[in-house]
């Protein structure tokens, strides 16, 4: 019965282990997918009539988990350049966007509208890729599409998990007809992968 | 520094040049290669700052996305630079990140410098970049540097002694020059030299300088060589002179004993090979003390150059006149054959004195005593033969003076008797063989004796009873005379202080005083303890001075004879008349008496201008008080005369020749008052 018994609490405590080593490992690579954002921010330079009116770089994320949320907040208004990156959670405003919605031209859609025309970033997850994709036209043309899966349209870096690594790619072509330029260093990175 | 100090001024130049770019050259050289060294330092250090900014600039990504094989090909490029040994690459957190070795060996850790850079990614820190860096090429380099300086300086000192070597002609030719020109001068003493000015610097102002200090030796040197040759001139004169004088007597310029000497030789020599003779004649001037020391000594002199003037005159030119001195002459006559030439000759010279001679415009008259001798008949030297002149020239002024004589043995007899005088004189001085003599001096007025005139008399053991005339002359020669004085001058004192304690008399005592006492103050003090030890009144004292002593030292002849007077001693000119300067005596001294001198009163009763000549100093004398004593008085119609030219007082042997004390006293006790007819 004890050996029962320790053997369970054995097997509970490895789970809880494992759970404990579970959310950290996730809160790590929540961490690093934020940091690329942010970091991408630095080597990227948007045309500059994409700035008129702000003094942002605005960085639109749709659904992500909390571990992201939190981590996004800790670059918000972080300095980018000359400017103040700003995290602008579009998750929310998703449902503005449905066919009646827009018909109707509500007040709140047209905010939305807006919002979405700021976007200089926009990190898409796996979870709205197709709502991205049908939506994709509503962001503007110089906005930076990371996108954690492969069908997402006009996804410049492609930001996924390997393994226990995250990696990007990066579409130099795609991001030269949307008038971005990629720094040389990024480019060079993009070939390369890091370990987690 | 010895060796610099004493090296020559050439070697100095090049030492100095030497040293001066050696120390130039290291310092400049120094500094080059420091600067050489820093601007190393600095490119490597700004090559390393670079290339270490450009893998910091290229590393920002690759570490914000920790991309460490991006980072590593990144940095790997950096050790293209062997400098880079090691790079540390630490994130925000200054965690390390990354870190890579070049794997180089031979590193030297304490050479090791570590450089750290910022990685800045859009102005933010995102990390820092260490770099471990070794220079190894420094050593090379400093190598490099000393190789360089070595050969800088080499060069330097090499090429400045090079130049030095030749350019330092330009300053020591011209002190070289000189130096030689000095030695030149120095060694030839030929200051006419002159040196060559090459420039108008010091060294060529020294040059002139240099120039004008040999002009002025040069000048100098003629100057003293004239000097010497006027100096030489001079000293050949004065040795002239000097052999002159050595030969000549200075006052008259006639030869002196050394060449008396010389040609005494000579004619001896001559004599003896023909067989002839020549005489050595021996001449003294007669009364030449009375006309020196009356007429002065300047006097004296000149008629001694008139007497040599006239000396040579008379003899032949192969005779020799020399004076040894005083009024002593000698002449050599050479080549007699007979007396008689020696007769003639002196014949002449005697002749010659005849006439007057004629000094400073006034008359004087002099004779002269010649004694002869003959060579070789008399002596065969000079000393003999001359003593044997001395002799004869003795006799002629014992025989009356200006009177010639040849020496014959006989005469020597003479010469011992002088000897005998002198020497025995001393023995009757001690032994009192000398007596007081004593003559009455008369007051015609009262025919009383005023006093009486002490004269000496010399009892002889051998010769008997001599008269002053006999021993006097020899005692002045011999300075016993003082001696002498002194004895009559205390027996007198003896006398009279016997005669006071007797109550003989009361009369004065008169002394005579020899000239020789009236050059210093000794006979003064004698007289005055005299008269303290004795208690003699003073005015019972009458010393009696012949004008002619007075005249060898006037100055203080007179303070003496002052001296003397002041003791309120009687003073009395004897012998008055028969000198030059008798009145002007009567003025300067203090007398109290005058003596006529006896040969005015020898004539007085045939002579109408002697009486004329006594009744005038009789006046003279009453004018300027002066008491009168007519001296010599030997007959009543002298007597007479005197008495009616009104002469106050007589002595002479009328009255009394001299005569010892007792008799004296006697004559004294019976005469008194005196009465002439007792007398007669």
């Amino acid at each position: 019965m004890v050996c029962r018994l320790f053997n369970c609490c054995t097997a509970l405590v490895i789970l809880l282990m494992f759970c404990v080593q579970s959310t950290a490992a996730e809160q790590k690579a929540a961490a690093m997918k934020v940091a690329y954002l942010y970091y991408f921010s630095k080597f990227i330079i948007w045309p500059k009539d994409s700035f008129a009116n702000t003094e942002h770089v605005n960085l639109c994320i749709g659904d992500v988990n909390k571990e992201v949320q939190y981590q996004l907040s800790t670059i918000n208004n972080k300095k980018v350049k000359e400017y103040k990156l700003r995290v602008i959670h579009i998750g929310g405003i998703k449902e503005n966007f449905n066919q009646e919605a827009i018909k109707e031209e509500s007040s709140a859609t047209q905010e939305s509208l807006d919002l979405l025309n700021r976007c200089h970033i926009i990190f898409v997850s796996e979870s709205m890729s197709q709502w991205f994709n049908e939506n994709s036209e509503r962001f503007p043309e110089y906005s930076l599409v990371v996108a954690e899966d492969e069908q997402v349209v006009n996804s410049v870096i492609l930001l996924h998990m390997r393994g226990r690594k995250l990696s990007f790619e990066i579409d130099n072509e795609l991001a030269v007809s949307k008038q971005l330029k990629i720094s040389a260093k990024l480019l060079k990175l993009s070939r390369k992968r890091s370990e987690l | 520094m010895k060796y610099f100090v004493n090296a020559s001024i050439r070697g100095k130049i090049i030492l100095i040049t030497f040293f001066i770019s050696l120390i130039v050259s290291i310092v400049m050289t120094s500094i080059t290669a420091f600067k050489e060294f820093a601007h190393f330092s600095e490119a490597f250090e700004q090559r390393v700052q670079m290339e270490i900014q450009i893998i910091s600039d290229n590393i920002g990504s690759a570490l914000l996305f920790e991309d460490k094989d991006n980072l590593k090909e990144t940095v790997e490029s950096l050790f293209q630079d062997k400098a880079i040994v090691n790079v540390k690459v630490y994130d925000a957190e200054e965690h390390l990140f990354f870190e890579l070795s070049s794997g180089a060996e031979n590193i030297q850790p304490e050479r090791i410098e570590n450089i750290e850079k910022q990685i800045v990614v859009d102005g933010e820190s995102i990390g820092i970049i260490r770099v471990d860096v070794f220079n190894h090429n420094l050593n090379e380099v400093i190598k490099n540097i000393i190789i360089a300086m070595f050969l800088n300086i080499t060069i330097s000192v090499v090429l400045a002694a090079i130049l030095a070597l030749i350019f330092q002609r330009l300053i020591s030719a011209p002190i070289l020059h000189l130096y030689s020109m000095s030695a030149q001068v120095a060694q030839t003493q030929n200051y006419g030299l002159r040196a060559e000015q090459y420039s108008s610097d010091e060294v060529g102002k020294l040059a002139a300088m240099f120039n004008h200090m040999l002009e002025k030796v040069e000048q100098r040197d003629e100057k003293l060589e004239k000097l010497v040759e006027m100096r030489t001139v001079e000293l050949e004169k004065l040795a002239d002179e000097f052999r002159h004088r050595a030969f000549h007597d200075s006052l008259t310029g006639l030869p002196n004993r050394a060449v008396l000497s010389e040609r005494f030789t000579l004619a001896a020599d001559q004599a003896l090979r023909r067989s002839n003779k020549f005489a050595c004649l021996l001449l003294d001037l007669d009364n030449f003390k009375t006309i020196n020391d009356t007429k002065g000594h300047n006097y004296g002199d000149k008629l001694l150059v008139e007497v040599a003037r006239r000396l040579k005159q008379t003899v032949r030119k192969e005779d020799l006149v020399c004076r040894l001195g005083g009024d002593e002459f000698v002449i050599l006559l050479v080549g007699l054959r007979t007396l008689d030439a020696l007769n003639i000759a002196t014949r002449k010279i005697l002749n010659v004195f005849s006439s007057d001679f004629y000094i400073k415009n006034e008359r004087v008259k002099t004779g002269v005593s010649i004694g002869a001798s003959l060579f070789p008949d008399h002596g065969e030297s000079l000393n003999s033969i001359k003593r044997k002149a001395d002799v004869a020239m003795y006799r002629a002024k014992d025989s009356g003076k200006n009177c010639f004589f040849v020496y014959t043995p006989d005469m020597q007899e003479d010469v011992k008797h002088r000897l005998m005088i002198q020497n025995d004189l001393v023995k009757a001085l001690e032994e009192e063989q000398l007596v007081l003599y004593y003559q009455p001096k008369i007051y015609l007025k009262s025919n009383k004796v005023s006093g009486c005139e002490v004269l000496i008399r010399w009892q002889h053991p051998k010769e008997g009873f001599l008269t002053p005339a006999a021993f006097i002359p020899y005692a002045e020669e011999s300075k016993l005379i003082i001696q002498l004085d002194y004895y009559v001058l205390r027996k007198s004192f003896e006398t009279l202080k016997n005669w006071q304690s007797k109550g003989v008399s009361n009369t004065s005592l008169s002394v005579n005083l020899s000239g020789r006492h009236f050059t210093n103050f000794n006979i003064v003090k004698v007289i005055k303890e005299h008269l303290a030890t004795y208690k003699i009144e003073p005015e019972l004292l009458e010393i009696e001075i012949t004008e002619a002593v007075l005249i060898e030292d006037p100055e203080v002849a007179q303070e003496v004879v002052s001296a003397i007077k002041k003791l309120r001693v009687r003073l009395s000119l004897d012998d008055f008349g028969t000198g030059y300067s008798s009145l002007n005596y009567l003025r300067t001294l203090p007398i109290d008496c005058i003596k006529l001198d006896h040969s005015f009163i020898q004539r007085i009763d045939i002579s109408q201008q002697d009486r004329r000549l006594i009744k005038g100093i009789i006046s003279l004398g009453k004018q300027l008080q002066i008491e009168l004593v007519a001296e010599g008085v030997e007959t009543e119609s002298q007597l007479e005369i005197l008495r009616a030219l009104n002469c106050d007082y007589v002595q002479g042997y009328y009255f009394l020749k001299p005569v010892p004390e007792t008799e004296f006293v006697e004559w004294l006790k019976r005469s008194e008052p005196f009465d002439p007819a007792q007398s007669a």
